[in-house]
């Protein structure tokens, strides 16, 4: 249970060979890229600058993906080894050739699509003028009167009486903001009265020219047009699926081949570049160095040199969590903080052991656990593999500690005749009876696992070579001697009357590491450098400064050992409110009748499941992120992702 | 004190709606469109004139009507702010209706000058007409500066009116018109100030007022000294009497001996940092600064009269930019340059 060993590669070939490579990095399925060049590392220094050449296959990639959805077509992944193109300009070449192919189809159906909705737009005007009960051809063709239908806006309306000019206007119809009519003027005074409803902004309709009668007729015309254009928009539009349906294989092989292609010749922005030859760095699993070596065997003039992670400071190496069998789905859980650093201490096994503890502890029921335990294992199939796998792990903790608790689907006295035939008086723990019991080794085990978090802090203190973390930090050897004495203290006076807080005790064991957290950063200070300094990065402290900024830290660190330590009553809490929930589930049973028992049971048993569970669970994901990661735990590891050319549908 | 209490509701409003306004990335994505259905378009898409567009075809808008639209969405916000509590009985939130009367009228006296009655017909927008007392329909008939004057009888413009001095050709002067009647506006605002409110509230407004007013002179004065080369003398004859800066400051700014002294100066003075090397006028570098000492002033303040005030110059501020661009765009200008002509 710890990190994956990782190893650095640097591959060196000429460039005409970086697609091969970039290939064989993908197909390994376990290389993950770095930049070969970075502004601070010595390779930059050499001149070695990373490619930055434009993706010829993102062009026609939009292109096709264009052309697919015109012809409706949806993209799925294909064999793309079938696809007999490679470059940039063939791929191009290919669409514009689709293209020409298209484009006359598709501009008749264009131009269809365009004539229906200018006729639909004039029959939305037309409608507008139902109060003309008048031939179009007898108003348009007087000889002497000029006629414009259009529409004016309201507030321009009132603005007509200020004309003198001869013209009159006649509303049909009015909506929210416009009012539909028309106005007549003579013949020669058209040109005025025009500029005159222009600066009103009159908008005039334009009825087409075949249209002819009243608007009965109008719209019947204009129907029947409508009809012919959507006809000649189907026959295109049929024509376009044809051609859709013969060239839809071809369209998705060469899509599949171009997405990848375009997904390869991204990678080359981490490819750096010297004169003629290119370097791709990278790390890969110690464990498939063999294999990994072997894709480059029949590739000559590549150079692979395989280095330990840490040889080069510009590249982080990645982490790779190995956990055992048990713990393997809780690394959900631990990604979800932050993965640890490369050569940091994995967690996941603690906590898969904390988490199932606790979760049998605060959830104990042996006919619900048994029921989770069975949903994991469904959800594990079917759904997700480790949410399922922490269900199963928690479900069976829920059936010890139930059977301990004496309670099946919230019948708490069930288990009763069992334990009393095993002869053992203290189990069941019924809750309810052992109230202080439960809260009191609630607390105990989180004072246990603060403990543990900081023997944990200790220990990675001394593995990182920290002096300040392992010893004079609130969660290093000072921090532990100081808690541990504190809770000693405490549990020794007040629960078995041992008065051991005495003089020597408190200046030794508390005082002393008190004084030791406080100055944990000169102390660390005049390990490392043989100096005393007030500050960490040497700047200017005074002393003054130095003591109130420390005063209120140790202030913190003193209310943070009570609140995480009080913070595990929660522990016994839920343990209470568990059992409570179930005595009204059962209360409920008693005041109904026989028949609507069962239902109450399995509905009220349910409802408890799914609440209750929720409820824990995110309650032990917070003890475990703030109470006891806080203490030891840094997630700022770099997660693994090996470069893979991934197909996608969408573009961004 | 419950007075006090429900006017703190108005300012949340106020604050809600200035929330909602366009955003400098609004105006830029804005101004890099083709062409002005496309603005129409994007607009309609903001949750600030997202109901004024609702009825409205992008793609067919003129873009008079579009300026207008947005114009009287803004005026109808206003009077739903002020009448959000029953504010709108005090005098003082008349302000819009007398400052949109006398900008009409200023445009009248020009029209009337001009012989160009039935252009300010076309242009009011018809909100105006709804909602002044004034009629404008009426006044745009009369021919002369004269009959405008005796139609302005009865009316509380009639004096500033007759004060007019006439050219030969019966015109009137018209930076002095402008004057005039500005300073019949600002006075009667500044007394509903003081007969509406009072204490910390009165003083907060008299002080935007005046700021505003001190604005607004700065830029007249600036344009005839640079464009016209008037004196000092002259600059003061044409500016509104009323000043937060005080005279002695305002008038070192018009004694200035050029341009160049004159701006050095307004540097100097509080909110000078908005006077930049490459602004394009003097009106956005004080636009800028008159928006920030607004948006200041809508963050601190607990009054909804000074909010509202404030609000209001905001909007005005927004729909401008939306011109430019609009005009930008009907002109194919240089996104850059329209982007440099935007008060933000």
């Amino acid at each position: 249970m710890a990190i994956e060993r990782m190893e650095l590669v640097t591959i060196n070939a000429e460039s005409g060979m970086l697609d091969a490579i970039l290939e064989k990095c993908c197909e390994s399925g376990c290389f993950q890229i770095e930049p070969a060049a970075s502004s601070s590392s010595a390779s930059t220094q050499r001149g070695i600058q990373l490619i930055n050449d434009k993706n010829p296959y993102d062009v026609p990639l939009k292109g096709l993906a264009s052309i697919a959805t015109e012809l409706g077509i949806e993209l799925k992944e294909t064999d793309r080894s079938v696809c007999r193109l490679e470059t940039g300009e063939q791929f191009a070449e290919f669409c514009d050739g689709l293209e020409a192919s298209l484009a006359e189809t598709s501009a008749i159906k264009q131009k269809a699509l365009s004539t229906i909705s200018e006729r639909k737009g004039a029959v939305i005007q037309i409608t507008h003028l139902n109060g003309l009960n008048e031939e179009f051809d007898r108003i348009f063709n007087c000889k002497h009167v000029h006629v414009r239908v259009g529409k004016l806006p309201l507030e321009s309306k009132e603005k007509l009486e200020y004309y003198d000019q001869d013209f009159f206007f006649i509303p049909f119809e009015q909506d929210k903001n416009f009012c539909w009519g028309m106005y007549f003027c003579p013949k020669d005074d058209k040109e005025i009265v025009d500029d005159i409803f222009k600066a009103l902004f009159f908008e005039a309709v334009r009825i087409p020219d075949f249209v002819k009668g009243n608007t009965a007729d109008a719209f019947s015309r204009l129907e029947a047009e409508i009809a012919e254009q959507e006809k000649i928009a189907e026959d295109a539009d049929k024509k376009l699926k044809g051609f859709a349906k013969s060239h839809e294989t071809e369209i998705q092989q060469a899509y599949s081949k171009l997405c990848y292609k375009q997904q390869l010749f991204a990678l080359r922005r981490k490819v750096g570049e010297l004169r003629n030859r290119v370097f791709i760095k990278g790390f890969i699993p110690k464990k498939k160095e063999t294999d990994f070596k072997a894709l480059f065997d029949d590739m000559e003039g590549v150079s692979l040199q395989l280095m330990p992670p840490d040889a080069d400071s510009s590249c982080k190496p990645p982490t790779v969590l190995r956990n055992s069998w048990f713990s393997r789905p809780y690394s959900m859980l631990v990604e979800m903080y932050g993965l640890p650093k490369y050569n940091g201490f994995n967690p996941t096994a603690f906590v898969a052991i904390t988490y199932t503890l606790m979760f049998g502890i605060m959830f104990g029921d042996l006919g619900q656990g048994f029921v989770i335990f069975l949903l994991g294992l469904l959800i594990g199939k079917k759904v997700h593999k480790s949410f399922g796998g922490m269900m199963t792990r928690c479900g069976i903790s829920s059936m010890i500690f139930g059977t301990l608790y004496g309670s099946v689907f919230g019948f708490e006295e069930l288990l009763d005749p069992v334990f009393e035939d095993m002869g053992l008086d203290m189990l069941p723990l019924h809750p309810f009876k052992s109230t202080n019991f439960i809260l009191l080794t609630a607390v105990g085990l989180g004072i246990g696992l603060i403990f543990i978090s900081m023997i944990l802090n200790i220990y990675i203190g001394f593995r990182e070579h920290d002096i300040e973390k392992a010893v004079f930090s609130n969660n290093g050897i000072a921090g532990l001697v100081f808690y541990g004495s504190v809770v000693a203290g405490i549990v020794c006076t007040v629960m078995f009357d041992v008065k051991i807080m005495s003089a020597p005790f408190v200046i030794l064991l508390i005082v002393i590491p008190a004084i030791c957290i406080f100055c944990k950063v000169p102390f660390a200070a005049v390990c490392k450098y043989r100096e005393f300094r007030l500050s960490e990065d040497g700047e200017e402290m005074t002393v003054g400064n130095f003591i109130v900024e420390n005063f209120f830290e140790m202030f913190e660190y003193v209310l943070s050992y009570i609140s995480n330590t009080m913070s595990f009553l929660r522990v016994g809490g839920f343990v209470l409110s568990h059992a409570g929930m179930m005595l009204v589930v059962s209360t409920l049973m008693d005041m109904t009748g026989a028949g609507a028992k069962p239902f109450i049971l399995v509905i009220g048993n349910a409802f408890v499941m799914v609440l209750e569970g929720m409820i824990v669970a995110i309650q032990i994901i917070r003890l475990e992120f703030y109470e006891i990661f806080s203490r030891f735990y840094n997630g700022d590891g770099k997660p693994f992702e090996p470069v893979k050319a991934v197909f996608s549908n969408q573009l961004d | 004190m419950l007075e006090g209490y429900s006017t703190n509701a108005t300012v949340a409003k106020i604050r809600s709606i200035y929330g909602k306004m366009l955003t400098r990335e609004d105006l830029r994505e804005m101004v890099a469109k083709r062409n002005v259905a496309e603005v129409a378009d994007y607009m309609s898409r903001t949750p600030r004139f997202a109901e004024a567009m609702r009825d409205v075809d992008p793609n067919m808008i003129h873009r008079g009507m579009l300026e207008r639209l947005l114009d009287e969405h803004n005026f109808e916000t206003y009077l739903r702010l002020a009448s959000f509590q029953g504010l709108e009985n005090k005098p003082f939130y008349d302000f819009i209706i007398n400052r949109n009367d006398v900008h009409q009228l200023i445009i009248l006296v020009n029209a009337v000058n001009n012989g160009l009655q039935g252009s300010f017909v076309n242009a009011i927008p018809g909100y105006i007409l709804k909602t002044s007392k004034l009629r404008f329909m009426v006044l745009a008939r009369c021919k002369t500066i004269s009959e405008l004057t005796e139609a302005m009888k009865g009316t509380k413009y009639y004096k500033a009116f007759k004060s007019f001095n006439l050219t030969e050709d019966g015109k009137a002067v018209f930076t002095e018109a402008e004057v005039k009647l500005r300073t019949v506006y600002y006075t009667e605002l500044m007394q509903s100030v003081k007969s509406s409110f009072f204490g910390r509230e009165e003083e907060e407004l008299m002080d935007l007022i005046k700021t505003e007013i001190d604005h607004r002179n700065i830029i007249n004065a600036y344009r005839l000294k640079a464009y016209f080369k008037y004196t000092p003398e002259e600059i003061k004859e044409t500016l509104l009497p009323f000043s937060k800066q005080g005279r002695h400051m305002m008038n070192k700014l018009y004694d200035a001996e050029d341009p160049v002294s004159m701006l050095a100066l307004i540097k100097k003075m509080p909110g000078g940092r908005f006077i930049t090397e490459d602004m394009d006028s003097i009106e956005t570098g004080l636009g800028r600064r008159m928006l920030a000492t607004m948006r200041h002033i809508i963050a601190k303040t607990n009054s909804a009269p000074v909010a509202l005030y404030a609000f209001e110059f905001i909007c005005d501020t927004e729909i401008k930019n939306v011109f430019r661009i609009i005009e930008g765009v009907r002109y194919d200008a240089d996104p850059a340059y329209v982007n440099k002509l935007l008060i933000t």
